[in-house]
């Protein structure tokens, strides 16, 4: 197996490599740091490459397995975080300058959990500025770039988390999603995003954005990747008041059950407003694929889109306020303009907006319930476009409308984290000029092996994960 | 412009950035201003739900399946 090839395995064929002895993670780490030094001045993925922790880690990985004392799926799998998570000993910037020199005591909780899971952590990746915003065009580490077309964005706010995953600068990566921050730019760059349900993943240690809407999650090359980190990242955790005490079940469990008699609900509205020709093409054809092994397809109409897509964005803007406003009053000039901005709204609303954003909350949550009494998981775009140009600032619509693009690309993803309900981006094709386009999967709440398994059986009957961004074009 | 608040201006705009103790000049609240009226606006998408009988979602309570 070639360098290349075994840059691009999926994770769970990597682990049966290390299991078997067959590769070493002193090697495949050695591999993937060689990459990120090859590749990653033009890409800026990573924020931090922590080498020599990587290479420790590596070779105890290799110890203990040579001794049989194997820890599982991730024992030896470089991995990279999204530099928004504690890692103890490792400086954690967030993206920004206010936290240029934090270098935490402890590890977040994600983090704890893939360590002692065995895996070996790469570095942090490059965010959008403390998470709010869409691209990864970061005033303070770089602008990250599109694997698929460096003039694109790779997403965000993981956009350095999916542009590692996608050119094979680690074997997985974690993210978090606020409003779409695993999944929109786990859709443009041509990845998995998993948000897995609010509480399901603990976010102790993960620098907040919006308390009520802030997920943890994993950022793969195939579904079934994605099932094995969300296996380890799972679970209790009292330090995160959020955090759920539900059982974990086994998510490959049911990962090659297929879809038939599965009902699937496609929203006749919103969806497919305002979207891109060949994304919709792309979206509708995946459905097809998905009706074709069985699944029953039925359109189904949810008036309250729009609802919450908005309340949603009222809690983002004042819980983020909130949360930064000592730095806003005492250091404003150390963010970048652009999420100053963003922030300053937020002081605007006041106590009784965030309030009846979120007694909408409540109502709009009860009405997504009912509507999982009569389907099994939904189906949508991920995001209405494929990857804007870095210098784009609006999309102009075939009708004429013009869009912030940030906005936009985060508009089929924000209301699943007002509503807390799993979601994933799977790759479902690409644009004439070579652009992922993505297909967003949602369920009910704690219901992860439902949205695991439509995605995986799309992902069985399609190729899409196969193809690899043109790296030395 | 917003059915439930009066339209921001840059006085009004000032006073509610001040009350967060923010003091901005007048160019950036005039940066401010378009995405804050945004902001304002779009409240409207979900003031008229009905919302009469609903408590706030805390949000450590989403719903029956919190430690189930």
């Amino acid at each position: 197996m070639s360098d290349e090839q075994l840059a691009f395995l999926p994770l769970t064929a990597l682990a049966r490599q290390l299991e078997r002895r067959a590769l070493s993670p002193v090697e495949v780490t050695e591999l993937f740091l060689a990459r990120i030094a090859r590749y990653d001045p033009a890409l800026r993925a990573y924020i931090t490459v922590t080498a020599e922790a990587a290479l420790a880690a590596a070779r105890a990985a290799e110890q203990e397995i040579r001794a049989g004392r194997y820890r599982g799926p991730l024992h030896g799998v470089p991995l990279a975080i999204k530099d928004l998570f504690w890692t103890a000993g490792v400086r954690t910037t967030a993206g920004s300058r206010i936290l240029a020199d934090f270098v935490p005591a402890e590890d977040a909780a994600a983090v704890a959990r893939l360590r002692a899971a065995g895996a070996v952590l790469l570095g942090k990746t490059n965010l959008e500025e403390f998470a709010f915003g869409a691209t990864t065009i970061n005033p303070h580490y770089g602008a990250c770039r599109n694997p698929w077309d460096r003039e694109r964005i790779a997403g965000g706010s993981s956009g350095g988390s999916a542009a590692a995953v996608v050119a094979g600068l680690c074997a997985a990566a974690l993210g978090s999603d606020t409003g779409g921050s695993i999944r929109q730019p786990a859709a443009l760059c041509g990845l998995v995003g998993l948000k897995p349900t609010y509480g399901r993943v603990s976010r102790h240690g993960a620098i907040p954005l919006s308390w009520a809407q802030d997920h943890v999650g994993p950022m793969t090359r195939t579904v079934r990747d994605a099932a094995l980190l969300l296996q380890v990242l799972a679970g209790p955790d009292d330090r995160d008041p959020a955090c759920s005490a539900a059982p974990v079940p086994d998510y490959t469990a049911t990962l090659d059950a297929g879809v038939r008699g599965l009902r699937l609900g496609v929203p006749s509205e919103f969806f497919w407003e305002r979207v891109d020709p060949e994304v919709e093409r792309a979206v509708r054809a995946a459905i097809e694929v998905l009706a074709g092994l069985g699944a029953r397809v039925e359109p189904l109409a949810f008036p309250y889109w729009p609802a919450t897509a908005a309340a949603g964005a009222t809690i983002l803007y004042a819980e983020a306020a909130a949360y930064h406003a000592e730095w806003l009053r005492t250091r404003p000039q150390d963010y970048g303009p652009a999420v100053r901005n963003r922030l300053r709204v937020g002081t605007t609303l006041l106590a009784l907006d965030y309030l009846q954003a979120q007694r909408a909350r409540a109502v709009l949550v009860r009405e997504a319930q009912a509507l999982f009494a009569r389907y099994d998981a939904l189906l949508t775009p991920t995001v209405p476009l494929p990857a804007p140009r870095q210098d784009a600032d609006q999309i102009r619509w075939p009708d004429g409308t013009r869009e912030d693009m940030r906005a936009a690309t985060l508009r089929f993803t924000r209301p699943f984290n007002l509503l807390g309900l799993p979601a994933i981006s799977v790759p479902c094709g690409f644009t004439a000029s070579g652009l992922p386009i993505g297909l967003q999967v949602v369920g009910r709440p704690f219901d992860e092996p439902t949205v695991l398994r439509v995605a995986g059986a799309y992902e069985a009957a399609t190729d899409w994960t196969q193809r690899r961004p043109p790296l030395d074009a | 412009m917003s059915d439930h608040r009066p339209p921001l201006t840059p006085e009004s705009l000032a006073v509610l950035t001040r009350q967060a103790g923010l003091e901005l000049a007048a160019a950036e609240l005039a940066e401010l201003l378009p995405a804050a009226a945004a902001a304002i606006a779009a409240l409207d998408a979900f003031a008229r739900l009905p919302l009469a009988e609903a408590e706030p979602a805390a949000y450590f309570l989403l719903g029956p399946e919190r430690g189930a």
